[in-house]
């Protein structure tokens, strides 16, 4: 069930942005590859739902409205970053040494698309119709991609465990 | 969720650590226009005059303060054992110290039925220390070492934090070691739980405590060390730099904890030390010898990610044997890899965007209570500074663009600053401050409870049978929850939860989270937030402090619940109070969010699901 809106309340973006401003900044470091940049794009993402809180209709729920914005404007500051793949730039700027990277540096190599997708989930704690609103994707294939990202994960993991 | 996929979401928390604050003001300050620009402020000229004063002052030894070293042969040496175990782990490490290295038996001590060794040597300028299980000398262990100039000012330095698993069934033991001068009797460790007394010999200290390891359903609390002081010969106390690694997460403000309950937040905003403005900037920053594929330094070796086309290994310190390896990777990224001391391999690194901000580029950072930092510089790049809050400056090594720099973390923040051949500012990173102990906030409750509206049947809980308005609620499928609940406000079924009171999680008044269990989905946590809840006996139980709140828990419910971790007592896990079943592992967690005090919560969940 979903409340019909006017628009968003700034103090219920607060409420958004104060709940889950870690998860947030996270899913920006996977996609702009920089925890600098990632600050600035949720920042920005929020001061761009600020002025364009007219435009919630209240469809689906607040929480997925922004995550949008946020990972569009994420995607906007990796545009101007050069494209390159690897570990979050987070890992490399407050790593931990060692051993104990495994799952970790799993999920990096996965595709962007299902590292976006997997962090959207367990970070942003998103069900899948939101996740599919956020990436421009069908549910189904949110379904798809998570369940081919799974399956990759237990796979390194199991050949790790051997 | 299942536990494959908590092992995922635990994995993925550390993989990507925040360490940016809120600021909400800024976003409000940002989304609304501006009337005029606002002049900017530099400073810098100011800090930078008074720091040069302070460095001059570091350039000691240890002068006579740490006697046991003087002579080169603190302690006795290492039983064969150890030094054999260390030559062959040295010998197969990629970083190593040099052959022939000698170690010294410093102390040693017993904690989870195993035996571990601090050992001691000396490396060029260094002074290192190396913990390791007497029975497994040849596994990497934990080594530290400093410099001279790191325990000049300081009666003692805790050198590394330690976490090791030891055992059948496993242990934990957790700990510190560190440095002590001639003045320094004993070490008083603090720790969350308890406080820890261990004499100083031969100029070191060691404090280790064990515990059960725990399992995915049972997760023993974690007691780390929250302050770490410094007990003279002359029983004078001082408190001592320390900065926890091992998932404390934060400092304690000032050194001393804070009294009552308390949490980690974003550190006060202070002035960085140190200067603020590049005055040379370099164009189009980058690093030719790479590029152009001379082999400088050592070969890289294979390593796991990145896929390098071409890469080295460079040790800018030559008393230090932490190296860094750079790369070209896929797509022409700036790849490194870290190479620590023993590690047969890298033990991990990042692949991005050459020099996005300027003409450095911070790379790994291991935190503990020494932070190494380092990263790469560009071309034009003649020495590396890190100007700290302590008012410390420290010369960084940098050799073939490779820098590195180490320090106390409780000296945090900072600013890393890199010069040009002129001595002019060619770069500044800054370097984040800590998080810092706070006290948890009083609740501020607006609305009088004689104003609340009435509790709506999913606002009757009983703590007695954890019962929601006559009815068991934890364990029931997602129908049943409805059948006596009512309908809920929201029902996610794709996670699957249902909410009541409110749609957001700002304005709902409860959530019910279900799980798989078996074949069935059933409840598993009730989170509360709504501030008409009542309990039987207790009545409107998130209107009151939840310090009297678990005392009233405890009081009108002992026989069923007992308080495992008092309210704020855990600051890691912030303004929290955890009460458990007395039959079973489940229980109930009440708290407030320090940024929203006026909405205490109430999550109870059954630990007997899985």
């Amino acid at each position: 069930m979903v409340v019909k809106a006017e628009g968003a309340r700034v103090e219920e973006l607060e409420a958004v942005y104060r709940s889950g401003f870690e998860s947030f900044v996270r899913v920006a470091t996977v996609i702009t590859h920089d925890a600098e940049a990632a600050r600035d794009a949720v920042q920005a993402a929020f001061v761009a739902a600020i002025r364009g809180r007219g435009g919630y209709r209240g469809e689906s729920a607040l929480e997925g409205w922004v995550w949008r914005i946020v990972v569009n404007e994420a995607r906007r500051a990796a545009r101007t970053r050069l494209d390159a793949d690897g570990l979050p730039e987070a890992v490399a700027a407050n790593g931990h040494s060692g051993d104990d990277l495994g799952v970790r540096r799993y999920v990096a190599a996965l595709p962007q698309r299902q590292r976006e997708a997997v962090f959207l989930r367990y970070f942003a704690d998103l069900d899948y119709r939101t996740i599919a609103r956020v990436l421009d994707l069908e549910p189904g294939t949110v379904s798809a991609t998570l369940s081919a990202a799974h399956q990759t994960l237990r796979k390194r993991l199991e050949a790790t465990a051997r | 969720m299942t536990d494959f996929d908590a092992l995922i979401a635990a994995e993925l928390r550390l993989a990507v650590p925040v360490t940016a604050a809120p600021d909400w003001d800024a976003v409000l300050r940002a989304a609304v226009p501006r009337r005029a620009p606002r002049r900017r402020v530099v400073l810098g000229a100011v800090a930078l005059a008074a720091a040069v004063g302070v460095a001059t002052a570091l350039a000691a030894g240890l002068g006579h303060r740490f006697s046991s070293w003087l002579s080169g042969e603190p302690g006795l040496p290492a039983p064969t054992g150890l030094q054999h175990g260390f030559d062959v782990r040295n010998r197969a490490a990629y970083a190593g110290f040099p052959p022939g290295t000698k170690l010294r038996l410093l102390t040693s001590m017993r904690a989870g039925g195993t035996t571990f060794s601090l050992l001691g040597f000396r490396n060029g300028d260094a002074y290192c220390l190396r913990l390791v299980r007497a029975d497994r000398p040849g596994l990497v262990g934990r080594n530290e070492c400093l410099r001279a100039a790191e325990l000049s000012d300081v009666p003692a330095l805790v050198a590394n934090d330690v976490s090791f698993s030891v055992g059948d069934p496993a242990q934990n033991v957790t700990g510190v070691y560190g440095f002590a001068d001639d003045d320094t009797r004993s070490m008083v460790i603090r720790r969350q739980r308890g406080t820890d007394v261990v004499p100083v010999r031969n100029n070191v200290f060691l404090s280790l405590y064990a515990q059960p390891a725990g399992s995915v359903q049972h997760h023993p609390l974690p007691n780390p060390v929250l302050v770490v002081s410094a007990r003279s010969v002359k029983g004078r106390t001082t408190v001592v730099p320390y900065v926890g690694g091992g998932g404390i997460g934060g400092i304690v403000t000032g050194g001393r904890p804070v009294t009552g309950p308390a949490y980690f937040g974003p550190a006060p905003r202070t002035a960085l030390p140190g200067p603020s403005k590049v005055e040379a900037p370099i164009a189009k920053p980058t690093i030719a010898w790479l590029k152009h594929h001379e082999p400088r330094g050592k070969p890289l070796p294979h390593v796991a990610f990145g896929h390098p086309v071409f890469g080295r290994v460079v040790q800018p310190d030559p008393d230090d044997p932490d190296a860094l390896g750079i790369a070209v990777g896929e797509r022409g990224a700036l790849c490194e890899y870290e190479f620590t001391p023993l590690m047969r391999s890298s033990g991990g690194g990042g692949c991005g965007p050459w020099f996005p901000e300027g003409a450095l580029r911070l790379g790994l950072w291991s935190s503990g209570p020494i932070a190494h930092v380092d990263g790469v510089a560009a071309d034009g790049i003649a020495h590396v500074t890190a100007f700290l809050a302590s008012g410390r400056i420290v010369q960084g090594a940098l050799k073939d663009n490779v820098f590195m720099v180490s320090f106390p973390e409780a000296e945090l923040p900072g600013r890393l600053v890199g010069y040009d051949h002129r001595n002019r500012v060619a770069g500044i990173v800054e370097l984040q401050a800590n998080r810092v102990m706070q006290a948890c906030p009083k609740p501020a409750f607006t609305t009088p409870v004689n104003r609340l509206p009435a509790p709506k049947p999913w606002e009757r809980i009983d703590l007695a049978t954890l019962e929601v308005n006559g009815s068991p609620i934890l364990g029931r499928t997602p129908a049943e929850v409805e059948a006596a609940l009512g309908r809920p406000a929201v029902y996610r079924p794709h996670d699957p939860s249902f909410r009541y009171g409110g749609t957001l999680p700002s304005t709902m008044g409860l959530q019910v989270t279900f799980a798989k269990h078996g074949s069935k989905t059933v409840a598993r946590h009730l989170y509360y937030t709504s501030p008409s809840l009542v309990d039987a006996k207790l009545g409107h139980i998130l209107r009151v402090d939840p310090r009297v709140l678990e005392q009233r828990i405890e009081r009108t419910y002992g026989a069923t619940y007992a308080r495992r971790i008092g309210y704020g007592a855990q600051p890691g896990l912030g303004c929290t109070a955890a009460i458990g079943l007395r039959s079973s592992a489940g229980g109930l967690s009440i708290g407030v969010d320090p940024y929203r005090p006026s909405r205490p919560y109430l999550e109870l969940t059954n630990g007997v699901l899985p």
